[in-house]
């Protein structure tokens, strides 16, 4: 069994994310995703992925990526900087998180790490982090109305 | 890795010195795995001031663990002393920041004294029993009572 992963970098550390065929990739400028629409015409609620896991990282003027998740009803495009490669890998690369960090964390965005030559990169879950925002863009919709 | 791998057969009376800032504790040898030299964890954006990250260690994922927090004593940054204690209890693989490492030594059972009343709190929670070893006064670490202590507390 292989996987293939994607890489990229915010100015903290790598990530690593599996890549499936639901999830579109598309090389814009933020404001391009901000007018965009998903494959089914609906408006993408955006988000930068690279401040949510690291919120020191601010250079928002680098995102020249976006990985479009498709949720039931909407679509949540997640900024963060140029992919840095795709690599065809097998699965004894990937580690499980250890259960006692897991139980603290206050998400689940992460599903375990990638060992690349021995260095550990934590793995996302794209699916859970655009549950996430869309879940943020209710409660503030919300507020909002109220 | 700096020291050998530590023989569990070995290590049943035998303690490891270690010093947080000014303080000195002790971490039972049957639990220690090895003492590594501090490198930066891969941190896990969520993860609570006492957890601040993950290793890798030869494919096994440590949780690397910052005492400091729960002590009580201020943050600091790793020095040229600094090291990770890799160890292993109740399943969990964990790699302790320590400011230094002062020795592993025999402890003599007679020699273990319960904490005074008046022993802060927030340290006697984390330890079993105190012992002077050279003049020094060291904390005996409950390693129950710390994974205790990381699973709840902020």
């Amino acid at each position: 069994m292989s996987a293939l992963i994607l890489t990229f970098q915010t100015c903290q550390q790598r990530y690593a994310l599996r890549h499936h065929q639901e999830i579109e990739l598309r090389y814009v400028s933020a404001r391009d995703v901000l007018n965009d629409t998903d494959s089914r015409g609906r408006p993408l609620l955006s988000a930068d992925l690279c401040t949510l896991l690291d919120p020191a990282d601010r250079e928002v003027w680098l995102r020249r990526c976006a990985l479009v998740v498709p949720l039931r009803r909407r679509s949540v495009a997640l900024r963060c900087n140029a992919l840095n490669e795709l690599n065809d890998v097998v699965e004894t690369s990937f580690k499980p998180l250890p259960p006692l960090l897991v139980q603290r964390l206050p998400h689940t965005w992460f599903s375990g790490l990638y060992l690349q030559d021995a260095e550990p990169m934590l793995l996302l879950d794209l699916r859970q982090i655009a549950m996430h925002i869309l879940r943020q863009s209710h409660a503030l919709l919300g507020e909002t109305a109220s | 890795m700096e020291k050998g791998i530590f023989s569990p057969q070995t290590m049943v009376n035998q303690w490891l010195l270690v010093r947080l800032g000014d303080e000195f504790y002790a971490l039972a040898g049957v639990g220690v795995r090895e003492v590594l030299r501090y490198r930066a964890p891969v941190t896990v954006p969520g993860a609570p001031p006492s957890l601040p990250g993950l290793l890798n260690q030869r494919g096994v994922v440590l949780t690397t663990v910052d005492m400091r927090p729960l002590l009580g004593l201020n943050a600091a940054l790793p020095g040229r002393t600094s090291r990770y204690v890799h160890l292993h209890h109740e399943g969990a693989d964990l790699a302790l920041i320590v400011d230094g490492v002062i020795d592993l030594v025999e402890i003599d059972s007679d020699s273990i004294e319960a904490l005074p009343p008046s022993f802060d709190p927030l340290r006697a929670r984390l330890m079993q029993s105190m012992v002077r070893y050279d003049k020094l006064l060291v904390g005996l670490m409950d390693l129950d009572a710390l994974l205790q202590a990381l699973r709840e507390e902020p």
